[in-house]
């Protein structure tokens, strides 16, 4: 019976590496059922290329995070970094092939509004209808993040269940202000914060003797491969 | 007839992501078609200039799997944070400022043996002594020694390294490493970490091949 390593991916769908590092599941069956083509790299892409890696989403509120380590987003926290950010983020997408686009407002949203209830969402969506989890968030992330839609409102999160056809929508919406829902994601966010995260994405990888090792950021998966004793191979091509 | 890429390194002594991306980079001369110069700043003056402060003290476990990932032997130490916040390594900088002028065949090595006393070695690299061993172990002749000594305090090379500074912090730089790329067809990327050297590969139409372990010169 062959071993599975945990990966725990605590993230925020405001964070635009999250995004990155989560990315494309249509993608990551395509290369199972060898249906279409596209360039791809993704935790959940590496999914079907290493088998032994269990992968668990665990939304954050990033805020919070952020507080608690003394943190702020690159972009409030330096002026220099907000152009890099975008800059950097614009480049890695392309690389992987994601038609990802800041709005021009990033700024004044990050500053203005809050992604915890799309959070809270898909961790509701997660206790009642796991197997609708990954596409959930990532309905969420391209709609924020390719499609530039909010991702705030009542209607916004009607819409992007729909999408995905979860079972009713109107009362996963209702549930995200519910003491269950809230208490997941606090406590994903407190497991967060004890592991030493700061910030999203994080990713926490339990090997075979229980010991975890924690990686910030989207441009580590070599390395969590490499622990797991599988080959990272950089972007994936499944054209035809 | 195809011209070399040249890619800009700037980077402090003090910063441990910037000997990985010094040893990575530099190794990379042998499969791609770049020159590399290398740009030695005061990160002190950096943060302070734009504002930013030093990661969190996450990076020091990070670092030991990174390190060995691209085959260089660099030790944490377990205060690590007392470690680099009571280091001073601006005269290191203007060393290696003062021989890319005085000996520049030797400059590569100079810095890198800065490095390798620090990141390795747990040693300062702040008095005399400390610079004159790392000089010494890079092999620079007993009057380049001298010379070099006398060099870096001297406003020509307090200045420079000002002046690359101030340039690192122009081109947007807020930490290092700092990268930039100009490709042969005239593009211009800058890229801030040690982990982007995939990515610039792409820029300058060449494919990253893993960090080239069987290169390293440890």
């Amino acid at each position: 019976m062959s071993k599975k390593f945990a990966v725990d991916l605590y993230f925020d769908v405001i964070s635009p590496y999250s995004f990155i590092l989560f990315e494309v599941s249509d993608q990551r069956k395509s290369l199972v059922l060898n249906l279409s083509n596209s360039q791809l790299l993704s935790l959940h892409a590496y999914r079907a290329q290493w088998p032994k890696m269990d992968v668990t989403l665990k939304p954050v509120a990033l805020g919070h995070v952020m507080k608690a380590a003394g943190n702020k987003p690159p972009a409030l926290a330096v002026a220099a970094k907000g152009p890099y950010m975008m800059k950097d983020v614009q480049r890695l997408a392309r690389y992987f092939d994601l038609p990802l686009q800041f709005r021009e407002d990033f700024i004044t949203i990050i500053q203005t509004k809050s992604s915890i209830n799309a959070d809270r969402l898909i961790c509701a969506v997660q206790m009642t209808q796991p197997e609708k989890t990954e596409a959930v968030a990532r309905a969420h992330f391209r709609r924020f993040w390719c499609e530039r839609k909010d991702i705030f409102e009542t209607a916004d999160f009607v819409e992007v269940l729909t999408s995905c056809g979860v079972a009713n929508p109107a009362t996963l919406v209702a549930s995200i202000t519910s003491e269950p829902v809230k208490e997941r994601i606090r406590q994903y966010t407190e497991e967060a914060i004890d592991g030493g995260c700061f910030g999203a994405p994080w990713t926490v990888l339990t090997l075979e003797d229980g010991s975890q090792e924690h990686f910030f950021g989207s441009d580590r998966l070599h390395m969590i491969g490499h622990l797991m004793g599988e080959k990272f191979t950089g972007p994936v091509s499944c054209k035809l | 007839m195809s011209r070399n890429h040249t890619i800009k390194l700037y980077y402090d002594i003090i910063s441990p992501y910037s000997f990985i991306g010094f040893e990575a980079l530099l190794r990379y001369r042998v499969v791609w078609p770049i020159d590399v110069v290398l740009k030695p700043i005061c990160l002190g003056g950096l943060f302070r200039d734009v504002g930013n402060t030093p990661p969190a003290v996450y990076m020091a476990k990070e670092l030991q799997m990174i390190s060995r990932h691209f085959g260089i032997p660099m030790n944490v130490p377990k205060n690590f944070e007392d470690f680099v916040m009571k280091a001073n390594t601006v005269d290191a900088c203007r060393l290696a400022i003062a021989a890319q002028k005085l000996r520049p065949e030797k400059a590569e090595e100079v810095s890198r043996q800065l490095f390798d006393r620090f990141w390795i070695d747990n040693k300062p690299v702040k008095s005399e002594e400390d610079l004159r061993e790392c000089l010494k172990r890079a092999m620079v002749d007993a009057p380049g020694v001298e010379e070099l000594m006398g060099l870096i305090k001297k406003p020509e090379i307090k200045e420079a390294l000002k002046k690359n500074t101030k340039e690192a912090q122009d081109i947007g730089a807020f930490g290092l490493p700092w990268i930039e790329v100009n490709n042969a067809g005239g593009g211009r990327e800058t890229y801030f970490g040690s982990d982007r050297l995939p990515i610039i590969g792409e820029f300058i139409g060449q494919t990253y091949h893993g960090p080239l372990r069987h290169l390293s010169l440890f």
